[in-house]
């Protein structure tokens, strides 16, 4: 049962970044590969705001959204605007445009993040000291920081799907997700909706950083595998289907924790990989996804 | 195109005379080694420029089949006791094979959801190799005899990777001008319509999946038993990084970028590794811009400019 | 083949996507030499039935056959390599290839034309069109009306037995349409079988001796011309009798 709670407690964070990929692949349909370095710059800022100052960890959070906000509006607006403004230049290969700088940028972020503060962990302070323990009736003990962390998760997460689903900023999302010309015909500014949203993704990213470096500490790679596992989560659950990314980052956060504990330790990173491909080959458009009409 | 193509040709294989020449000016064995890990680099990023340049499938996971192919033979000579060479052979045959498979994975998908794939397939390659330490020794590495015995030699693999390389480029050369050529590109830009007028994509994809892996196998092999070592870091995605970067700095879809882009960059990133800079930081500086800005690469937008000098002005 | 034998019958063929159903039980048959057109309200299925006799979908129900063949079902190179050539309503050509290697592309891959006669035929054909100036440059760097009849030209590169064009003429300057226009009837004036999809309602009519009228689906006119025009449910199809919209 605990293994069941873990994974819930993984899949919220897992979810948190899922969110922010898959709106992104939402709007400007390409997967953005720098996606686990707004996760490393989060943690890093978290980490590094916490140390200097003496306050709460809770308020260090807001500084980290502003920084993965700014983040995200200033990469929309330097890389990606070429994709929908500049189309014609690399027309077909927009994919690949898309592709290379986003896994460019993502090199450069972490080897300059490697650069400036050298290869070894920081740790940043857990919302609650790390070493206080809940039990939760006779079956769960762990970290008081991983259950609050999990609360404030949770909670954004909840607020992040409101607003999308029935706010009217979150209605335009979704029109520009759906066809984005014809949003702009409507009189929505589709390129400050792609800023927003790039905004939106890299606070979310951030957040989830800031949350999880108490657990697993800021270094320049840490960004890395989380975002795999987020990649794997919004092919899962469909791309730019937001209830899908949520639903796919709990299934993964569970799965794992029982392929863990059952299966293999040692692969439980695989496990995503593996089931991945195997639902690729099984639906080439994710679970949730639709099917493109090719002619 | 056909002036066009051989345009490309020329100016690759003065690239490789120039390389041919380089060890008389380069005499120090540091240096040489450099150059031989740059046509590492270069011939993988040839394998890729196939899969991604001509035939437009963006596969992120040439370097794992660079450390199948390393794998492949290190496995066989350290526990079989095979020849180097026939290693290398085997080599080439289990990554092509194993390009058949993942070909074969990826045939309905496209853009991103292809690239996710081949990382995850990456992955899981590299990890099954990490993990399977009875027998790879994980993360500790492989220990095998280098191909040319003992120490130094450098020359000796300096021509041998070249000879591989110039002998790569024919092939590419000569495929790329045949019909086969034109399919690969008609999937690359458009498959649907290249379906309608009677490619067969199935065949053509699978092909160029294979061949790509092929010569990713091949350069890993003759790695391997040049540096003596068969290592998972070499399979890492940050690999494939470094394989697509060359090529897409040198200019995807050209006979001559990958060379370009892995024999001035892996000596670039030497060099500045003695200033103390991290050399990725500027290598992925660079390949951001180069994209942003001259998407045709380095070589491929030296290269238009000089075909329009020379057959419009 | 003889003009007047069958080549093409559709039996049948009914189309669902999901719960939309595009295609109702089409039958109709294609002599040699025919020059039919198709035409229809937006939506009525006229691409899909393109589609479908292409290869791209599979029909949901019933069969096509080709000269005698079962060609429902087989994959758009398959059906291609049996001498179907298609010409898409979205203009779709190899941009980062040269004029002529879009041509040859398409020759090479059917096979049907032997090797050493492939380039002349494709330089012929350019010439025929105008592009013959512009041959090795890349087809990504031609107007849009120019990639629109490069790709009338690849359709008939390769000797094709049945040529499927969907609006070819629409957003092309008139002189261009004439141009294709001409090529169109002297490969019909040469025993050649097309089927025109169009929405160019006079170029149809001039044209075609035959007219098919599809609606929602559903075949609702086929016979001479003249006569389907004539009719009732064509004229309401086109919404209160404006026949000849654009």
């Amino acid at each position: 049962m605990d293994i069941f709670i873990t994974g819930i407690i993984m899949g919220t964070f897992y979810a948190l970044l899922a969110l922010g990929l898959s709106l992104i692949f939402g709007i400007l349909k390409v997967v953005n590969f720098a996606h686990g370095e707004f996760f490393m710059i989060g943690a890093y800022a978290y980490a590094l705001i916490a140390l200097r100052l003496e306050v709460s960890p809770f308020f260090v959070l807001l500084p980290v959204i502003v920084i993965g906000m700014l983040l995200g509006v200033v990469i929309e607006r330097l890389l990606m605007r070429p994709l929908y403004q500049k189309y014609t230049e690399w027309g077909a290969m927009r994919d690949e445009y898309a592709i290379i700088v986003t896994f460019g940028l993502s090199l450069f972020l972490m080897n300059l993040a490697n650069q400036i503060f050298g290869p070894y962990a920081i740790s940043g302070p857990g919302l609650r000291p790390l070493r206080e323990r809940v039990i939760l009736g006779d079956i769960v003990t762990m970290s008081s920081h991983r259950i609050i962390a999990f609360g404030v998760g949770a909670l954004i997460l909840i607020i992040a799907y409101l607003l999308v689903r029935y706010s009217p900023w979150g209605k335009v999302i979704q029109a520009v997700s759906q066809n984005r010309f014809g949003a702009s015909i409507a009189g929505i500014n589709s390129v400050r909706v792609s800023s927003i949203v790039f905004g939106i993704s890299g606070v979310l990213a951030g957040l989830s950083g800031a949350l999880l470096c108490p657990i697993f500490s800021a270094e320049p790679f840490v960004g890395a595998l989380p975002a795999v596992k987020s990649f794997v989560i919004v092919v899962l659950g469909g791309m730019g289907s937001v209830p899908g990314s949520i639903v796919g980052a709990y299934l993964l956060g569970v799965l794992e924790q029982f392929g863990a504990v059952y299966i293999s330790y040692t692969y439980r990173d695989t496990f995503g990989f593996l089931i991945l491909i195997i639902v690729l080959l099984l639906r080439p458009q994710g679970i949730f996804g639709e099917k493109a009409r090719e002619v | 195109m056909e002036e066009r193509r051989a345009l490309d040709l020329i100016l690759s294989s003065i690239i490789l005379a120039v390389v041919a020449i380089l060890p008389m000016f380069v005499t120090s064995p540091y240096w040489r080694g450099v150059l031989i890990v740059a046509l590492y680099y270069s011939l993988a990023a040839m394998g890729w420029n196939l899969l991604g340049g001509y035939t437009g499938q963006f596969s992120v996971a040439p370097a794992a089949f660079c450390l199948i192919g390393m794998y492949t033979s290190a496995l066989l000579v350290y526990y079989w006791n095979w020849a180097p060479h026939l290693g290398i052979l085997m080599a080439i045959v289990s990554t092509a094979a194993i390009g058949l498979f993942l070909g074969w994975i990826c045939l309905r998908l496209r853009g991103p959801y292809l690239a996710l794939t081949t990382i995850a397939f990456s992955e899981i390659i590299r990890g099954v190799i990490r993990f399977s330490y009875d027998i790879t020794r994980g993360d500790l590495g492989l220990s095998v005899p280098k191909l040319y015995g003992g120490g130094g030699r450098h020359l000796a693999y300096y021509y041998t990777f070249l000879v591989v390389v110039v002998l790569v480029q024919i092939l590419l050369y000569l495929l790329i001008k045949s019909k086969i050529g034109l399919f690969l590109q008609s999937i690359r830009d458009d498959d649907v319509a290249a379906r309608g007028r009677g490619v067969n994509v199935v065949w053509w994809k699978t092909f160029a999946f294979a061949l790509s892996s092929l010569i990713c196998g091949l350069a890993g092999g003759l790695y391997v038993h040049f540096i003596g070592l068969a290592s998972p870091e070499m399979g890492l995605i940050m690999q494939s990084g470094l394989i697509i970067g060359m090529t897409v700095i040198g200019g995807m879809g050209t006979l001559a970028g990958p060379l370009v882009g892995g024999l001035i960059l892996q000596p670039l990133s030497e060099y500045v590794r003695e200033f103390g800079v991290q050399h990725m930081v500027i290598f992925a500086f660079l390949i951001i811009i180069v994209v942003r800005f001259w998407r045709a690469g380095l070589y491929g937008s030296l290269k238009n400019g000089l075909e329009r000098v020379l057959y419009h002005g | 083949m003889d003009k007047g034998a069958k080549l093409l019958e559709v039996r049948g063929v009914s189309k669902w996507f999901g719960g939309l159903q595009a295609l109702q039980d089409v039958s109709f048959s294609m002599d040699q030499g025919e020059l039919i057109g198709l035409i229809g309200p937006n939506a009525s299925g006229k691409t899909t039935f393109l589609n479908v006799i292409n290869g791209y979908y599979p029909p949901s129900l019933g069969a096509i056959y080709l000269d005698g063949e079962r060609i429902d079902g087989l994959s758009p190179d398959h059906v291609a390599k049996r001498g179907v050539s298609r010409m898409f309503q979205v203009t779709r050509i190899f941009p980062r290839m040269s004029v002529l290697e879009n041509m040859l592309t398409i020759a090479y891959a059917l096979g049907r034309i032997p090797a050493r006669d492939v380039v002349p035929r494709a330089k012929g054909i350019l010439a025929q069109l105008s592009l013959d100036d512009m041959i090795h440059e890349n087809a990504g760097n031609l107007s849009g009306g120019q990639r629109k009849i490069l790709e009338f030209g690849t359709c008939f590169m390769a000797d094709p037995r049945l040529v499927l064009l969907d609006e070819p003429f629409a957003s092309i300057h008139p002189e261009l349409k004439g141009i294709l226009e001409g090529f169109m009837r002297a490969h019909y004036e040469h025993g050649g079988t097309l089927l025109l999809v169009s929405h160019d309602i006079p170029s149809v009519v001039a044209s075609c001796p035959r007219l098919i009228v599809l609606s929602a689906g559903v075949i609702i006119a086929d016979g001479p011309t003249e006569e389907v025009l004539k009719k009732d449910e064509v004229a309401e199809a086109y919404l209160g009798g404006i026949v000849g919209e654009v």
